[in-house]
């Protein structure tokens, strides 16, 4: 966590110290009214993670992707979709991961291969991780993404928050510092929270009022402005509760142990057994 | 083994056959005529489902009126409405529905009234509409269905998941028929997202229209208007006749009828009365008669008689109250020329804002005061939602969305409330921007360079002035308002005392270099981006003068 501290004041509203337990310290605040679709946080996305394929300049430049709405895969952790605001211009949204603060995928790992990091990034760990894409179904923002493609060693795929590729130098997410509109603020929760109510307040008529991610889904470190209902900009209407809940000890313990795939290959091994005697039964009859 | 391809290529084939039979991906067969992708012409109805709460599994219908009418005739009209003992029509459909309350009810009186006379046309041989499912309920491609479920309030996501327990007691089918509402587990999971409201094309009703009746009719007013009884009897003791400010726009002054139920049983069923009397000038029947697609403009009707309600020209609008500010000069002719009906502001009737709106509000005015009536800027009918309106548009917006609104800064105060009618005769001076700026002030500034993918900007001060300046000069109301030529400077240079021939401080005094969100402003880069492009995309003007893309305005570094 040290090393997140020396981001110090570089962009961010003040110095960030360590996380306090509990208490969620960096986050980014994306201001879609300030969007205006030109995808250079796509494109820094994709430069600033080295195992993603590099993706030609001319397909950022492309207009016609809007067409359609896309949600991320395994070749882009963020996209920028478009929709109509009520007077009729277009609004433009981007997602990625939201970085739960109590984040549903690493309850659902039984692995541990997803894991929130105190600084707020929840990141994945290819080497644990066993492909049971549980994280996949939990995600209330059906943010991962699976590399159905790729035959022998297919991986999770979703946004890392910068983490180990600028975070941990000091540098602020490349697509936040990409964006020449500045709609994404990165910095404290509790003071993005702050300014988000500014600019609510300051502007009236501007935002729809209410800062998304401050409580949904018990709150996520990505947060969203807009000027018009969030549902219609695929931002879901969710409960104000954490989605991990009591299920997930039981799903643990239950995991621990190995017991599942267990039972799965006893049951296969008695099938087999039984398909074996029946085989030899009707041998022998013949 | 030859079987089982065998097999395959059987189901394959009964698969393609029935696909390319399904009725429900026919194309429309007429031209123009409404379909799921098709919503947006006169007569397409888009009949909504009910709540959304409501079981969704089909997408909504777009229902083509105008077809039905086309097709059928207009004597076949009575078959989908009741008709009223004295021959009109009540326009509501189905006409059958013994307790519209209950959604069940109202969906078999649908599927009874719309499926049943196709059947029967089609046992009689004759042309008839769908029956299946699919073909009436069609998918669009606007329709992002998506199953999600919507949540009960004593669901608790700490000890409920989803599926698994709500089954247990959600069972599908209901058990009994009394708790199917409340039981099945559909109903929590729903199509969300796809019950777009009705889009209806406005019926236009404007100076031109209401000048066409009113010569057609001979002013007769009360065939459309009404008075109230009191109003009535109040005339017919002082044996007057009616004047305009006495006419109400609608029957019920308390306003629990819809305006389309309104106009469809008024202005239609007059119509059908006029044709049926052999009238040559009858009136529409079509849908698309009324609900034309081009709403004309004030300026197409600046020749069309407004109508005469002995209103003034020019009013002076003044306060009882004494502490309010001075009062406002009133030019009633320039604004009904800007306007395409005189509803847009007299919205009930046409008395005087405060013949309803007391100073202090009443049950009369709707609890709205007079005040309220003229500033309040969320309803485009008051003097300020209008103007706020107006600002939304084009080559205004550039500016003011950038700037707070007019009720916030107080210089505007005075621009109306400037206390005699002189003020509308006064013309404002046209002022050269140059004329402002201090001496020194470059025509081109440069913008060095921010990143380091793109060059340096040629930034064309005097020229975006000169072009703002005259945008202003162009617009009776952005000249009523912008008092000095300063005004046009306001927008980019905000939050700066701002002076003739006095220097404004630059972007980067509070815009810092570096730090891209210091004291929560953005930084150089933001600034500059959020303001010329945040401008450029409003004014919606070409990419040669306003510029959209990035190479519009900058170079890429090494081309
Ligand atoms: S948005 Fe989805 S993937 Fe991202 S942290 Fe939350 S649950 Fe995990
Ligand atoms: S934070 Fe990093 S990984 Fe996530 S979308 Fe932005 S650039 Fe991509
Ligand atoms: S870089 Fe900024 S303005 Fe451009 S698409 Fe991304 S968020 Fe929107």
């Amino acid at each position: 966590m040290q090393r997140i501290g020396s981001l110090a004041g570089a962009a961010v509203l003040s110095p960030v110290t360590p996380a306090r337990a509990g208490s969620p310290a960096l986050a980014v605040l994306v201001d879609t009214t300030l969007c205006v679709g030109c995808r250079a946080c796509e494109q820094a996305c994709n430069e600033v993670n080295p195992d993603l394929p590099l993706v030609p300049d001319t397909f950022f430049r492309d207009a016609s992707v809007f067409d359609r709405r896309r949600r991320m895969d395994a070749d882009a952790f963020t996209v920028v979709n478009r929709y109509q605001n009520p007077a009729g211009d277009p609004a433009y949204v981007k997602f990625q991961c939201m970085h739960c603060l109590q984040p549903a995928c690493v309850s659902a790992c039984l692995v541990g291969a997803l894991t929130r990091d105190a600084c707020g990034a929840v990141i994945y760990d290819e080497s644990k991780c066993i492909g049971c894409r549980y994280c996949m179904a939990a995600c209330p923002f059906q943010v991962p993404a699976y590399e159905y493609a790729s035959v022998l060693t297919p991986r999770v795929r979703k946004c890392t928050f910068c983490f180990n590729t600028r975070l941990a130098d000091g540098k602020i997410p490349a697509c936040v510092e990409a964006c020449p509109m500045r709609v994404m603020s990165f910095g404290l929760r509790d003071e993005l929270i702050a300014l988000g109510r500014e600019r609510i307040r300051n502007n009236p008529g501007r935002y729809e009022q209410h800062i998304y991610g401050e409580h949904e889904a018990g709150g996520t470190a990505w947060m969203y402005l807009a000027s018009m209902p969030f549902e219609q900009l695929d931002l879901p209407r969710l409960g104000y509760h954490p989605l991990p809940g009591y299920t997930e000890p039981i799903q643990h313990a239950l995991f621990k142990w190995f017991l599942p795939p267990l039972g799965l290959f006893a049951a296969l091994a008695g099938i087999m057994w039984f398909n074996k005697r029946k085989a030899k039964q009707s041998g022998e009859d013949a | 083994m030859r079987k089982l391809v065998a097999a395959l290529i059987i189901v394959a084939g009964a698969c393609a056959v029935l696909y390319a039979a399904d009725p429900g991906r026919a194309a429309p067969d007429m031209p123009g005529a409404c379909s799921a992708d098709n919503r947006t012409q006169a007569g397409c109805i888009l009949l909504s489902l009910g709540p959304a709460e409501y079981d969704h599994s089909r997408p909504q219908i777009v229902f083509d009126h105008e077809r039905h009418v086309r097709e059928l005739g207009e004597r076949a009209c009575a078959d989908c409405h009741a008709k009223k003992t004295d021959g009109t029509l009540v326009f509501e459909f189905p006409k059958n529905t013994a307790d519209t309350a209950a959604p069940d009810s109202l969906t078999k009186a649908w599927h009874d009234s719309c499926i049943g006379c196709h059947a029967e046309r089609s046992n009689w041989g004759q042309d008839a509409g769908p029956v299946t499912c699919g073909e009436c309920h069609a998918r669009d491609r606007h329709s992002a269905f998506v199953y999600a479920p919507v949540l009960p309030s004593y669901y608790d996501p700490l000890r409920d998941t989803y599926h698994g327990e709500c089954r247990n007691c959600h069972k599908k089918p209901a058990l009994t028929a009394e708790n199917a509402g409340e039981l099945d587990w559909k109903k929590f999971y729903v199509h969300k997202g796809e019950v777009t409201e009705p889009q209806q094309l406005p019926s236009g009703f404007d100076y031109h229209r209401h000048d066409l009746h009113s010569r057609t009719l001979k002013d007769d007013c009360g065939l459309c208007h009404y008075l109230s009884p009191e109003k009535r009897r109040a005339l017919d003791h002082a044996e007057k006749k009616p004047q305009c400010s006495d006419w109400l726009l609608e029957p019920d002054p308390q306003g629990i009828w819809r305006e389309e139920d309104y106009a469809h049983s008024r202005c239609v069923n007059c119509h059908f009365t006029r044709k049926a009397a052999g009238e040559e000038k009858a009136g529409p029947l079509l849908c698309s008669g009324c609900h034309t697609h081009d709403a004309r403009t004030p300026e197409q009707m600046k020749d069309v008689a407004r109508s005469d309600c002995e209103q003034k020209e020019k009013i002076l609008i003044t306060s009882d109250n004494a502490t309010a500010l001075a009062a406002v000069p009133f030019d009633h002719a320039a604004h009904q020329l800007r306007t395409t009906s005189c509803q847009e502001c007299h919205h009930k009737n046409m008395q005087a804002c405060r013949e309803c709106h007391t100073p202090t509000g009443d049950e009369k005015g709707e609890f709205v005061t007079l005040a309220q009536a003229y500033h309040r800027e969320q309803v485009n009918r008051s003097c300020v939602g209008c103007h706020a309106e107006q600002k939304q548009k084009g080559e205004c917006a550039g500016c003011h969305q950038q700037l707070p609104s007019t009720l916030e800064s107080k210089s505007a105060c005075t621009a109306c409330h400037s206390g005699s009618l002189e003020a509308l005769q006064r013309k404002r001076a046209t002022v050269p921007p140059e004329s402002l700026m201090p001496p020194g002030t470059k025509d081109s500034l440069h913008i060095g360079k921010l990143g380091q993918d793109y060059e340096k900007v040629d930034f064309k001060h005097l020229q975006i002035a000169k072009a703002l300046a005259a945008a202003s000069e162009k617009s009776l109301l952005a000249g009523h308002f912008h008092t000095d030529g300063m005004a046009m400077c306001a927008a980019c240079h905000h939050y700066s005392p701002l002076e003739k021939g006095k220097p404004v401080p630059a972007c980067r005094t509070c815009h810092d270099k570096k730090d891209i969100l210091a004291a929560g402003r953005p930084d150089l880069l933001g600034a500059y981006h959020q303001q010329c492009l945040g401008c450029h995309q409003k004014m919606g003007g070409t990419e040669e003068k306003m510029p959209q893309t990035c190479e519009g305005c900058h170079a890429r570094t090494g081309t």
